[in-house]
């Protein structure tokens, strides 16, 4: 007798891709971290990785790169989402950053990025060790996102080279690293900005253990975000 | 919420300093992608629920971080930020 399944949708192999991808850098990498950046795709993901160790908490703590420029309303949702879901939050801000009061108004744009976003990032993952990050972004999103591969590595000084990256077969994933090396996975690399929407929309139907929406603020996409993570994680 | 550059900016704190002729208004607005306040640009819009979100994005013409200042640094601007470690 044959058993048939039936298809997958395409946002079901989009989830299953991402879990699979999840579980293989748990199973490889010594101590990964997932970069929490509070949007709508960071969401996704941090939903995904509390499907891919259930019952269990995703066996990694969240890290917020905070410039202390972000709007309000995503810290608020930040520091709520990691209570609600027990997981741990570790926050870093470039204490050089806050020492020459750095800031996009004083600084521009381009050295307010490198010193509190760029710099920031390496010394947390310095100082915690880290040897894999995930992280939310989307090839869709940005020409040079769209070439890098789902484990990107990058060298002892977090480096990424485009022109010396791994082939990614199949679904055959390379984690090996040479000493000093990190990786950067992104679960969500295949996602589009429309598969993102109709993930959160779909997660929160019924079928899918979720309570009934309700309003929220909606002033953000955070707000929509956390609306729905609200009720799509619980 | 004030134009500047081409971009919606909210002005979400008291250290955003407005430039001589700005007046910040109330719109409806919704953030595609978020970033530090200064640097996210806000697209307008009245979508309020999933669905009409969903709508709007299968009739928009424009790109996802086109609000996102840094991205309009220089060419590849990207790709430079992840050479140097950015993610």
């Amino acid at each position: 007798m044959t058993i048939r399944s039936a298809p997958l949708t395409h946002l079901q192999r989009l989830e299953a891709e991402a879990i699979h991808v999840m579980r293989e850098v748990v199973g490889e990498c010594d101590k990964p971290v997932m970069l929490y950046s509070i949007g709508k795709d960071s969401s996704v993901m941090l939903h995904l990785a509390m499907k891919a160790f259930h019952p269990a908490r995703p066996p990694f703590p969240l890290l917020h790169v905070d410039t202390t420029w972000k709007f309000r309303e995503m810290i608020s949702f930040r520091d709520e989402t990691a209570r609600r879901l027990g997981i741990e939050l570790l926050v870093h801000t470039n204490p050089e950053g806050i020492e020459r009061g750095i800031g996009p108004f004083t600084h521009g744009s381009a050295v307010h990025t490198d010193v509190m976003k760029t710099q920031g990032l390496k010394q947390a993952l310095d100082q915690y060790g880290f040897d894999a990050a995930f992280g939310g972004a989307r090839r869709d999103e940005e020409k040079s996102r769209a070439k890098e591969r789902i484990f990107s590595f990058r060298t002892a000084q977090h480096r990424w080279d485009p022109k010396r990256q791994r082939p990614e077969l199949w679904k055959l994933y390379n984690a090996r690293k040479h000493k000093g090396e990190s990786l950067r996975v992104f679960p969500l690399s295949n996602w589009t900005e429309l598969d993102i929407w109709q993930y959160i929309h779909q997660s929160r139907s019924p079928s899918c253990r979720c309570t009934s929406p309700r309003r929220g603020p909606w002033s953000s996409a955070t707000a929509r975000s956390s609306w729905w993570t609200t009720n799509a994680c619980r | 919420m004030v134009e500047r550059d081409g971009a919606l900016i909210m002005v979400d704190d008291e250290r955003m300093p407005l430039k001589p002729g700005e007046k910040p208004e109330v719109k409806s607005v919704r953030f595609r992608t978020l970033g530090c306040y200064p640097l996210t640009g806000a697209v307008e819009s009245s979508a309020n629920t999933l669905p009409e979100v969903i709508q709007e994005m299968l009739l928009t013409t424009s790109s996802e971080r086109q609000g996102r200042v840094i991205d309009h640094d220089s060419a590849a601007s990207m790709e430079k930020k992840k050479q140097e470690g950015y993610f």
